[in-house]
Formats: C-alpha cells, sequence, structure tokens
C-alpha cells in the first residue's frame, strides 16, 4: 500500500437537538485510508456512518477533530475552496437517484467534466467512462429510462470521469438487488486498479465485505 | 368524511390560501358589475333628471292625464276619470310630491259691466286650481267664497301678471255670451282678489305655471258644483287635468323597465289612450334604457376575460392540489373507496370554500365598486367620487353564481383524477405529456379565428360607426377576437419558449457554465411544467399593455376630440339685437345688427385672450346657379391663433403659417380640404360666398386645410335600412374684418382662453346682470362629463380592476410555481452541492430559470400587448367614440403607466427571487441528499 491519502483524526460530530442535550452522531472517530485502495465503512443504519463519510468528502464539518485529505487538514479551509476541492479530486456516488433527471446518461457524465472545468477530450472521456461501466450502448437514454442498476452505473461512471483522487460512496448498493449489487462491487475494484483511485464507500450489508481491501467498522457512532 | 376533509386543509394551507384568494377574487368581481351597475346607472339616471331641470328649468317627472269634454259629448266623465286616474298613480308606485288637479271652462267671450278703453268683450277662460289658497298671497281683495254672491255672481281671482297682461281689475264683473248657468240664466263672474304665488319654485306651480296668466279662479268646490257632474257636464266644453308631480330621485333603476312597461300599459287603456299629457320623464327614462343598455353590455363583454382568466386560476391551483393528493387518493381507492366517495370528499371541499370566500367577497365586491365608481383613468382614482353602493337581488345572484361557477372550476379536474389507483399512479408518474392545447393547436386555431375576425370587423369599418350611432353596444364579436388574438398568441409564444431556447442552447452549450448550462436544460425539458405560468405571465403582460391602450386612448381621444370640437376653452355667444322687424315692416330697410360691448371680455381676470369669431352656419357658396351650403368662419388671426390649439402634424403646412397668410391677406380665405376636391379649387381662385343674411362676399383661396379648429369635416347619416352615409361638410375660413368691411358687423361668438378652468371668468359673468347670452360652452365642464360618463368611467375601472387581478393572480401563480418547483427539487440542488457546486451558482441557476420563463414570458407579452393593441384598439375605439371622431385616431400609451407595468411586474418577479433565494440559503445539502435516503 502506498501513501495515506485521507486521515481523519478524533472527529466528532454532534447535531443540535431543540431542549435536549446535543445528539452526537460521530464520536471521537480516527482512521487513515491509503491511496489506491477500495475502504469500505461498515455498520448498521444509525451508526454514523453517513456522516463521517460527509465529513471525510468535504460536504459537512466536523464539531471536533480534523479531517486530513491528501494531506492538508480540509477543516481549516474555506467553503469556496472545499467546493472546488470536491469538484475537481472527489466524485460521489448516492444511495439512490443521484443522478440530474432531465439529463440523459451521456450528458451526466459529461456534467462532473463541465463541473471540474474539464474541457479538452469530454466526449472521448465520457465514452470511455460509461464503457467502463458497461453502458457503452445507451448512452443517450435519460435516467428514467433505465434500471436502478444502470443508474447506479451511471453515477459511478460521473464519479469517476473528471479523474479524482477518492470517489465516496453511500450505500451504492442498498437499493439493488444481490446480484447487481455484486456488479458494483467489482466495477469498484477494476476502477481501482485501472484509473488509480481510492474509493471509500459506506454498506450495512455485511455479504459485500471482502471486495474491500480496508474493512472499517462503526458501531454505536464509533469505531470498533 | 368531514373531519378528514379539514384535517387535509390544514395540512395544505399555502394551497387553500391560493384557493380562497381565487375564490374571494371571482366572486368579488361578479358581485361588483350588478353593483357597479345599479349605483353608476342610478347616478346617470339622476344626473340626466338633474340635467333636463337644470337646462329646462322644469321639474321633469309629472305624470298627467288631461280630459277634454266638449258640449254634448258622452265621452268618461271626470269623476270616473279623477278614480282612475288615482287608481293608476298608484299601480305605476311613484313617490308623488304634489298632486294637482285643474278644471277649466274654455275661454268664450264675455261682456265686462264696467267697460274701460272701449273693450267691452274680452275672452275669458275660467278656471280652478287644487288646494290653490294655500300657495298664494292676497295682494288686494279677499278670496272668492265657494258660494255665489246674492247676485249670483261667481266670485274669482286672478294673478297680479293676468291683472295686467289681460287688464282685469278688482270688482271687475264680467258676463259670459255663450255659457249659460245650469238654470238658464246668464254666468256671471266677479272679480274679489289679486294675488300672487307665495313661492314661485313650489313644485306645485310645475303644472300649472302657464295658467296663471291666462285664467281666473274659483275655489275648486264651487266649480264642480256649478260645472260638473251628471247631466250638468255634458253643457260645457270642459277641461280637467290631473297632474301627479313625483319624485325622480326616488326611482331605482330597478324599477325603471316595469315603470315603461306599466306607463305602455296605462297608454292602451282607452281612457287614457290620448289623454296622457307628454312630460320630459318619458323621453328621458327610454333614452336612459338604451344608453343602459348599449353600457351593459360593453362592461360586461369588457369583464368575461378576467372571470375566464380567474377560472382558469383556480382550475389550476386546484388541479395542482390534486396532484399533490394524487398519493391520497390512489391510497383511498385502493382501500375500497368509491369513486363517488372521493367526489363527494372533494365537492363538500369545494362548496365550504366557496362559502367561506362568499363571506369576503361581498364586502370586497362593494369595495371593487366603490374603486370602479372613482376611476379617473388606466390605474387612477379619485376618491372624492364615490358611488352609494346598494346590495339588491341580483348582487346575490351573481353572487351565488359566482360560488357555483368556482365550486364547478375547483370539482371538476376531480375526476380525472378520481379514478386513479396506486398502479396506474405509478406508471403515469414517468411519462412526460405533451400539453393537450399543443397537441390540437389550440393557439394556431384561436390565432386564426381571431385574425378572421380581425379582419372581416376591419372590411365592416363605416358599419360598425352605423351600429354605434344606432345605439347598438360594441359587438361582443370584435372583443372576443381581441381576446382569443391575446390568448391564442400568448399560447404562441409559450409554444415558441422551448424552440427559442433549444437554439441558444445549441449554440451556446459548449462554452456555458455548469449553472447555466443545468437551468437551459432544466427548462427545455421540464418545460411543459412552466406552460401554464408562462401563459399567464405573457397574458398579465399583454392585457396590462392592451388595457392601458385601451383606457388612455378611448379617454384622450374624447377629450382631444372635444377640445378640437370646440376650438377655444371657452365659447361663448351674447344675445345680439337687430333690426329685422323693421326690415320686415319696411324691406327698403338694411338689416344691422348692435353689436355688444367686447372689451369687457379682455380685462375678465384669468382670460388669458379673448378673440371675435364668426361662425355662420347658413352660409353658401355662390357659383352662379350653384349653390352649396357650407360653414364660414371669421376670425381675427392673432387671437384665433392665441386662443385655439392645433398641431402642426395635421395640417400640411405649420399652423402658424396659415395664420400668417390670413393676416396679412384682407382677402384671403382658406378651404376645407374636402370642398377643394368637390369643386377643383387652386390657390389663387376667387370663391364667392353668401353669409346667412344672403350678403355676397369675394374671396380669394390661399391655403387648404384638413383640420381646423372646431370643423367637423363630415357627419353621418344613418339611412332607414340602416346604413350609414358620410355626409361632407365644408368650410371656408375668412377674417373677419373683411366680412365686417363687406357685410357690415355680423354676430360674432366670444371665444376665450382662460386658466383655472374659467374660475375667475364664471366668477365675473356671476357679478353681470345686463349680459344676456345665448349660449356658452365650456371645455373643462365637457372633460369632466366625458370622465364621469358612465361609459367611460366603467370601461376604465373595469379595466383598472382586471389588470390589478390579473397582476395579483399572476404574482401568486408564479411563487406558487417557483416555491413548489424547488421544494421538488431540493435533492437535485443537494446533488448539485455535493458535486462542488456554489450557493452562487445554484442562485445563479434559479436566476437563469427566471431568465427563461420569466424575461421571456414578460417579453413576448410586451410584443403581444402591443400588437393586440395596434390592431384591435382602433377598432375598440369606435364603438365608444364613432360618430364624434373628427381627429385621426392615436393610439395612447403613456410610458408612465408602461413603466408602472414593467415596475410592479418586476418587483413580482423580485419578490419572488428573494423567497427563492431565502430557501436556497437556508438549503442544507446532507439534509437535503437526506431525503434520497428515505
Amino acid at each position: 500500500m502506498g501513501d495515506i491519502i485521507l486521515q481523519a483524526i478524533d472527529v466528532v460530530r454532534t447535531f443540535p437537538v431543540a431542549g435536549a442535550e446535543d445528539f452526537v452522531a460521530v464520536d471521537k472517530v480516527s482512521l487513515e485510508i491509503p491511496k489506491g485502495c477500495l475502504a469500505i465503512l461498515k455498520g448498521r443504519s444509525g451508526s454514523g456512518k453517513t456522516t463521517l463519510l460527509n465529513m471525510l468528502g468535504a460536504l459537512d464539518l466536523p464539531t471536533k477533530g480534523a479531517v486530513f485529505c491528501m494531506g492538508e487538514d480540509i477543516t481549516m479551509w474555506s467553503e469556496a475552496r472545499r467546493e472546488k476541492l470536491r469538484r475537481k479530486k472527489i466524485g460521489f456516488v448516492f444511495q439512490s437517484v443521484s443522478l440530474i433527471p432531465m439529463m440523459t446518461a451521456y450528458e451526466n457524465v459529461e456534467f462532473a467534466l463541465r463541473m471540474a472545468d474539464i474541457k479538452d477530450g469530454r466526449a472521448e472521456r465520457v465514452e470511455e467512462c460509461l464503457k467502463m461501466v458497461g453502458l457503452g450502448g445507451r448512452m443517450h437514454h435519460m435516467p428514467q429510462e433505465m434500471s436502478g442498476g444502470e443508474q447506479q452505473r451511471v453515477a459511478i461512471a460521473r464519479a469517476v470521469a473528471h479523474r479524482p483522487g477518492i470517489i465516496f460512496a453511500d450505500e451504492p448498493t442498498a437499493e439493488l438487488d444481490s446480484a447487481t449489487a455484486l456488479g458494483v462491487m467489482k466495477l469498484f475494484q477494476e476502477m481501482v486498479e485501472r484509473e488509480q483511485v481510492t474509493i471509500v464507500m459506506t454498506t450495512h450489508d455485511t455479504s459485500l465485505m471482502g471486495a474491500g481491501d480496508i474493512v472499517y467498522e462503526l458501531e454505536d457512532r464509533k469505531l470498533i | 368524511m368531514f373531519s378528514l376533509m379539514l384535517h387535509k386543509l390544514l395540512h395544505k394551507k399555502w394551497m387553500v390560501l391560493c384557493l380562497l384568494i381565487g375564490n374571494v377574487l371571482l366572486i368579488a368581481v361578479a358581485v361588483s358589475f350588478p353593483l357597479y351597475r345599479v349605483s353608476s346607472f342610478q347616478k346617470m339616471l339622476t344626473d340626466e333628471f338633474a340635467q333636463y331641470r337644470e337646462q329646462e328649468g322644469r321639474w321633469p317627472a309629472v305624470f298627467g292625464v288631461a280630459l277634454n269634454k266638449l258640449k254634448g259629448s258622452s265621452a268618461t266623465g271626470f269623476a270616473v276619470m279623477e278614480q282612475e286616474t288615482d287608481e293608476a298613480v298608484e299601480e305605476l308606485g311613484i313617490d308623488v310630491l304634489e298632486r294637482v288637479t285643474t278644471y277649466r271652462l274654455s275661454a268664450q267671450k264675455t261682456e265686462a259691466t264696467v267697460v274701460r278703453d272701449d273693450e267691452s268683450i274680452k275672452r275669458i277662460t275660467l278656471g280652478a286650481i287644487s288646494d290653490l289658497e294655500n300657495h298664494i298671497e292676497l295682494l288686494y281683495g279677499r278670496l272668492p267664497e265657494t258660494e255665489r254672491d246674492a247676485q249670483g255672481h261667481l266670485e274669482v281671482m286672478v294673478s297680479d301678471v293676468a291683472m295686467m297682461e289681460q287688464d282685469i281689475l278688482i270688482e271687475d264683473e264680467y258676463t259670459y255670451q255663450l255659457w249659460k248657468n245650469t238654470d238658464g240664466s246668464p254666468l256671471t263672474l266677479k272679480v274679489v282678489g289679486i294675488f300672487r304665488p307665495l313661492d314661485e319654485t313650489e313644485l306645485f306651480w310645475e303644472p300649472v305655471e302657464e295658467d296663471l296668466a291666462k285664467q281666473v279662479f274659483v275655489p275648486v268646490k264651487a266649480f264642480r258644483e256649478s260645472f260638473l257632474g251628471e247631466g250638468v257636464e255634458e253643457q260645457f266644453n270642459l277641461h280637467g287635468n290631473w297632474s301627479y308631480v313625483w319624485d325622480y330621485e326616488s326611482i331605482q333603476v330597478e324599477e325603471v323597465s316595469r315603470l315603461m312597461r306599466s306607463m305602455e300599459r296605462l297608454g292602451r287603456k282607452t281612457d287614457f289612450k290620448d289623454n296622457i299629457v307628454e312630460s320630459a320623464y318619458q323621453q328621458i327614462l327610454s333614452d336612459y334604457s338604451g344608453k343602459a343598455k348599449r353600457i351593459e353590455a360593453t362592461l360586461v363583454i369588457l369583464q368575461v376575460p378576467v372571470l375566464l382568466l380567474l377560472c382558469a386560476f383556480l382550475y389550476m391551483i386546484a388541479g395542482q392540489m390534486l396532484q399533490m393528493e394524487r398519493n391520497e387518493i390512489s391510497l383511498l381507492r385502493s382501500r375500497g373507496a368509491s369513486k363517488g366517495q372521493i367526489f363527494g370528499l372533494y365537492l363538500m371541499q369545494s362548496v365550504l370554500l366557496g362559502l367561506v370566500s362568499l363571506v369576503a367577497g361581498l364586502p370586497l365586491g362593494a369595495l371593487f365598486c366603490k374603486m370602479l365608481g372613482s376611476a379617473t383613468a388606466f390605474l387612477e382614482f379619485s376618491a372624492t367620487r364615490s358611488l352609494a353602493v346598494r346590495f339588491t337581488t341580483d348582487v346575490i345572484l351573481y353572487g351565488a353564481g359566482a360560488v357555483l361557477l368556482s365550486v364547478v372550476v375547483t370539482t371538476l379536474p376531480v375526476l380525472f383524477y378520481s379514478g386513479i389507483s396506486i398502479v396506474n399512479l405509478k406508471q403515469s408518474r414517468s411519462r412526460q405529456k405533451k400539453s393537450w392545447w399543443k397537441k390540437c393547436y389550440l393557439d394556431v386555431i384561436l390565432l386564426a379565428i381571431s385574425l378572421y375576425g380581425f379582419y372581416s370587423f376591419r372590411r365592416l369599418g363605416e358599419r360598425m360607426v352605423g351600429d354605434v350611432l344606432s345605439g347598438n353596444s360594441l359587438d361582443p364579436l370584435l372583443y372576443v377576437s381581441f381576446s382569443l388574438f391575446i390568448l391564442g398568441a400568448g399560447l404562441f409564444c409559450a409554444r415558441l419558449q422551448p424552440l427559442v431556447l433549444r437554439g441558444v442552447f445549441a449554440l451556446g452549450k459548449k462554452r456555458m457554465k455548469p449553472s447555466t448550462y443545468v437551468s437551459m436544460l432544466g427548462t427545455i425539458r421540464t418545460g411543459a411544467r412552466q406552460e401554464f405560468i408562462i401563459v399567464f405571465l405573457i397574458l398579465t403582460v399583454s392585457i396590462g399593455i392592451s388595457n392601458t391602450t385601451i383606457a388612455r386612448t378611448i379617454v384622450l381621444n374624447a377629450l382631444n376630440n372635444t377640445r378640437h370640437v370646440m376650438g377655444a376653452d371657452i365659447t361663448l355667444k351674447e344675445k345680439w339685437n337687430n333690426n329685422r322687424a323693421s326690415v320686415r315692416q319696411n324691406p327698403s330697410l338694411k338689416l344691422t345688427y348692435t353689436e355688444p360691448d367686447f372689451a369687457k371680455y379682455e380685462t375678465i381676470p384669468g382670460v388669458v385672450t379673448a378673440t371675435k369669431v364668426i361662425r355662420d352656419t347658413d352660409a353658401v357658396m355662390n357659383e352662379g346657379a350653384e349653390r352649396m351650403k357650407l360653414t364660414l368662419m371669421g376670425i381675427r388671426a392673432k387671437g384665433f391663433f392665441d386662443v385655439t390649439k392645433m398641431s402642426d402634424e395635421l395640417l400640411p403646412y405649420s399652423y402658424a403659417e396659415y395664420l400668417n397668410v390670413m393676416a396679412q391677406e384682407p382677402e384671403a380665405v382658406l378651404v376645407s380640404e374636402n370642398f377643394m376636391r368637390k369643386k377643383n379649387y387652386h390657390l389663387g381662385d376667387s370663391i364667392v360666398f353668401e353669409n346667412g343674411d344672403g350678403k355676397t362676399t369675394v374671396g380669394y383661396i390661399y391655403g387648404f386645410f384638413p383640420y381646423w379648429p372646431s370643423y367637423e369635416p363630415y357627419s353621418y347619416l344613418i339611412g332607414e335600412d340602416g346604413n350609414v352615409e358620410t355626409v361632407d361638410q365644408y368650410m371656408i375660413v375668412a377674417n373677419l374684418s373683411y366680412l365686417n368691411e363687406k357685410n357690415g358687423v355680423y354676430p360674432y361668438e366670444v371665444w376665450l382662453d382662460v386658466e383655472d378652468d374659467g374660475a375667475g371668468f364664471y366668477q365675473w359673468l356671476e357679478e353681470q346682470e345686463q349680459i344676456a347670452l345665448t349660449s356658452l360652452e365650456d371645455m373643462a365642464a365637457k372633460e369632466e362629463r366625458i370622465i364621469r360618463d358612465t361609459m367611460f368611467q366603467g370601461t376604465n375601472g373595469i379595466l383598472s380592476m382586471s389588470f390589478m387581478i390579473i397582476l395579483l393572480l399572476c404574482s401568486v401563480g408564479y411563487l406558487i410555481y417557483w416555491i413548489m418547483s424547488i421544494r421538488s427539487r431540493e435533492l437535485l440542488f443537494g446533488v448539485l452541492r455535493a458535486m462542488g457546486m456554489r450557493k452562487g451558482e445554484i442562485t445563479w441557476l434559479l436566476m437563469m430559470e427566471q431568465i427563461c420563463s420569466g424575461l421571456y414570458a414578460v417579453a413576448a407579452g410586451g410584443l403581444v400587448g402591443v400588437l393586440a393593441s395596434r390592431m384591435f384598439v382602433p377598432m375598440i375605439q369606435q364603438a365608444y367614440a364613432a360618430s364624434e371622431q373628427v381627429l385621426p385616431l392615436q393610439l395612447i400609451t403613456k410610458a408612465g403607466d408602461m413603466i408602472q407595468l414593467f415596475a410592479i411586474i418586476g418587483l413580482v418577479l423580485a419578490c419572488c427571487l428573494l423567497v427563492l433565494g431565502r430557501i436556497v440559503t437556508k438549503l442544507n445539502i446532507s439534509s437535503a441528499l437526506k431525503l434520497g435516503e428515505d
């Protein structure tokens, strides 16, 4: 394994609750993820894994603690700088409908390139990514014309299109049947290999653990 | 069921609020019409009566029945007639202020016992007026007794006027030559008193005013005893008159048609057939009914578009609400609720909302009515003029009708939804449908119909003027074509919008920023959802523009035109004395006029300029055998120029140039262009014309004019077949001094240019006792009458009201649409934010969407509005001023109105943006994304 690409140190996230004590969603979690691996955050629903993922992915800020991404503490960054990081260096895959509904598969993928301000070779890259996820033949379909698995594969193609360093995937297989879910995991493994990308995903499905290079388990808001 | 409904309503309070707003407005608009009709027509009717009274100095409402019974006639007797008349009045239901009965014995020769001035024979009319003694004061003598005196004389009294005019004095005795008492003895009269009216302004004198100077009066009782009764009446020529002075202010407009029908029925009865006395109220009432019908029809037509839009709004909101409740409906259906039950639920909801709205709608309607009544121009109201609001049964009917309409419109969409079950709901959600109106090309069809209407009305042209002249209202089809045009063009623009966007998108998509890209692509792909709001916005702007144009155009053209036809601020003519009577007896004398002092006008405070203007409508052009009627105007160039206003654009040369020529050349005349064409005149030709007294003058033509102050180039004649003919009117203008030099002084008008609407002049006029005016016309008063005119005021009011309502609907609709659209896309924004899009970019995205739909709609609406105004307003204007329009029509759009219009719309859009901006800044990425994880 190579360098550490992502590191969390004593990360705490609390949410204010009206008329009660703050709710602690993530409690003093520390972890390290090396570059170019498929890391899995495992845990039951409510264990805090999505909250943790959001903080790692610069979507949310920890109440306490620090997150180092590619060597820099992103919790000290401005909102704008974190947005730029998300646009250029990070890709996201969400549990369900995360495609932009009025765009075709092709346009969805191309949009990630637009966001990352990549102008050259867009068409080739989009086609390459869609072929990689096995949807070369359905490039110009609208999301609602595709199955759940197909949609998720487009989302993955979109997440990888602008060649990010890290892809965060929040329960990407939750709505898929087990065969399709396995397919997605296989795709992730391939991509780690082919694109040298780091993938951090959450899941509650224990049957998928085997696919990961590193597995962290969250229980009761803590890493075990 | 009821609690389920209440729960449902509370849950969707914003939608319910929208429904309530729509309902309340619908009801208010519906009831404001009968409210306004009643109060404005009441005012119009009272004004017409009052105007008659002011102009004629007579009470306009006197119902009178007269009976003439000649000697030996077997016609209905006086007693019967009196009773029948009383019954008739009862039936008419008029509010009688004064009842006056008069009797008269036909004038016959009498011999005076004491002869004065060699005149022994006098024709005397013996009359009796009921209750006379209570309305007079005695100047000499005493009141006549009801019994005959010892010598058998009937005691009489006369008015002071009769005393002078007929030379009848107190103590005079007269014996009728023909009339005898029933016992055959001579009928003799003795004058015992001279009287004069106690108060001449009393209504009592209205029916008998003319009798005072011509008759001698016995007490009614004495008259009855001597001449009336069966067997007695037949021996004399008698006349009876029963007059009822009634209160025209108490007549309600709702009663007018019933009153007119009763009058007509009465007139057909044998006893009343020829006996009802003509009175002004008959003409006033029938004029009023005609006018009222015309105005009513016009106002109804003007209101239709806003009512339709209100219905469309309600339908949209109700549909939107159902859309939100589709889940619940399909759930209910799946659990076994019948279609009927669901329909019943919604029906109950609509009825409840309708009734609640009625409570608020009625007072708002009253407010609208007041607003209509105080309208002075488009979106201008003057608080000083308010109408009395009266609730009639009509109001209740219209209110109930509006509630029914709203119930129908809001429950109608349920029919489409109540059949949905959860299964076909899921199926239908994934499909994007093309709007029904696009599929059936409704926009193209509407445009085609309206253009057909436009061209056929344009071809009609003169025919329409005829319709208006013969009292018909604005042809409904014309206004319908106009409305259809706006609707059709609006829809057409909405159809074009995605195409236009697609074009822009295709051109720029390579270089677009991600936010612009998303918003444009979104607008293009999900366009159908926005159609309604775009159409609404286009309609708001276009109706706003055409409404202001209509309102401004009809009023300002009417004002300009009146100003032009009048010529000056105030025109007046004094009474001129002449020696016509002497000339008639001695034809060798020359007809001369005595000129009243003119200099006094020049010194009145507040009068800027005064000038003499001869306007001789009896003049003729005289060339050998050929004579043509024309109007001869005599002017003093400098004064005329100062007093009149004339736009140079209407003339081939500047107005000043025309008058300069007149000032330099005494013999110069100007000739109207139609006369030039008729006679093929050229500059420099001589022209011989006669003035109204037949005196001939020769002038030389120095110019031709198409328009001239006070000159109306043609008049309209309606043939019996209803065809309208235009008749050319000719005019020549000469120098007043030249005319006077040739023909002697001739009666002229005085034209004044005044300050402050002539306040100074009127004050001066009040102080003058010697001055006798034969005519006085005042521009300010005419302008005031035009603005106050029910037709103009109602039009202004309704157009303003419609516009404000449409604007309100549009703002509410726009805001609702966008809030819902953002709410439904929170997930999308979450994804975009996760992908690194900044908040500012999301705001820009929303702004772009507004630009794509809002700005496009405003621009398209502006275009449609201007186009519709250009095309239809000239025709609509004809309905208001066809015959009076002399000047070429000017389409008037005030920049102020447009700025106001666009400022309001801009404000609405800005408010929307503000609200949307707040929603966006509050948007939390992670919680937005969570939405997708449920």
